[in-house]
């Protein structure tokens, strides 16, 4: 299993439309895509003038091959969720995690026969 | 030294073997140091073969003139920035070629760390064998074969098709890391989604001193 978590620094007083738009513009076929959406967080938990909001999206893939058939399957439509997305938010950035107890790969060991 | 890569279309119908034979005795004709693979099927944006040429101080535009079995071309001429080997030289492996687009923009130390990730990819993959990854070289390019649409080549060599299709877009260090350079949803994607993915079968390693200088 796959997750991926979105992570979107908003203006104070973005949020409601923020999350009206994601699930009229984006919900609808990353479902089709095989994104699913497991949580929405926001921090801090209150409007402060002058102070972003962060919404976090956390989502889950399948398995490897799933990953790459969420690109496959990207419309126009995903792309202009996301054009708006970053015209509104100060920030975003999209991680891709996987359980921490994942033995991780390194880089191998048996470099000395690799030579430029 | 003037390396090329082309990706080339036949028109319907046409056999291959038969175009296979008679390209080949026009680059001897030529004397051009060359390799002709007919493409794997799962390529995509790319023709039905990947040739790839090392011209010595003259470059011949007029190489495919006349060659009316074709129905077009895409010929990049490159600059390798960094190439590597971990085995010696095999016969008979998969060669794999990708032209991307980074989009214009980006600062040069942006792109030169996505250069640096894409080499370091052999570091973490035993099934690539040898690798180039290269600029296009848009003087060329423009003097040739007008402006390119792609800025970078970047060239593997496996062992078997399964390290490609396999171990290659399996490996977290594709999905889990270099992949977002590719992937619009991302917000630092900086390669164009139209990419060419292409590959064919090697008789012999065209990143070797000898043969490929």
């Amino acid at each position: 299993m796959i997750s991926i978590l979105d992570e979107i620094q908003l203006p104070a007083g973005e949020l409601l439309s923020m999350l009206q738009r994601l699930e009229k513009d984006y919900l609808p076929q990353a479902e089709e895509r095989g994104l699913s959406l497991v949580a929405q967080w926001v921090s801090p938990p209150v409007v402060v003038p002058g102070k972003p909001n962060t919404l976090w999206l956390q989502w889950q893939v399948a398995d490897v091959m799933s990953y790459y058939g969420i690109r496959a399957g990207q419309t126009e439509e995903v792309s202009i969720f996301w054009e708006e997305v970053d015209a509104i938010a100060s920030e975003r950035r999209r991680h891709v995690m996987v359980a921490a107890d994942t033995v991780l790969p390194t880089k191998l060991e048996n470099l000395s026969e690799a030579k430029s | 030294m003037n390396r090329e890569t082309v990706q080339l279309w036949l028109n319907e119908g046409i056999c291959s073997d038969a175009f296979e034979s008679k390209l080949q005795d026009r680059l001897e004709d030529v004397g051009v140091v060359y390799h002709l693979g007919r493409n794997i099927e799962g390529t995509f944006c790319g023709g039905n073969f990947t040739l790839d040429l090392v011209w010595g101080k003259e470059i011949d535009q007029d190489v495919f003139t006349g060659l009316s079995d074709i129905e077009r071309l895409d010929r990049v001429f490159y600059s390798v920035i960094d190439q590597g080997c971990r085995s010696v030289q095999q016969h008979n492996t998969v060669w794999r070629t990708l032209l991307l687009r980074v989009k214009p923009g980006f600062e040069s130390t942006i792109v030169e760390q996505f250069e640096r990730d894409l080499l370091a990819m052999p570091e973490y993959m035993q099934g690539i064998r040898r690798w180039a990854l290269s600029r296009v070289n848009s003087d060329l390019q423009n003097k040739v074969n007008g402006e390119s649409r792609w800025t970078h080549v970047w060239q593997q060599e496996y062992q078997k098709l399964d390290d490609l299709m396999g171990e290659y877009l399996m490996h977290p260090y594709h999905w889990g890391w270099v992949d977002h350079y590719f992937d619009p949803e991302f917000p630092d994607c900086l390669v164009d989604s139209q990419i060419s993915h292409c590959f064919c079968p090697l008789q012999r390693s065209l990143i070797d001193e000898d043969i490929w200088p």
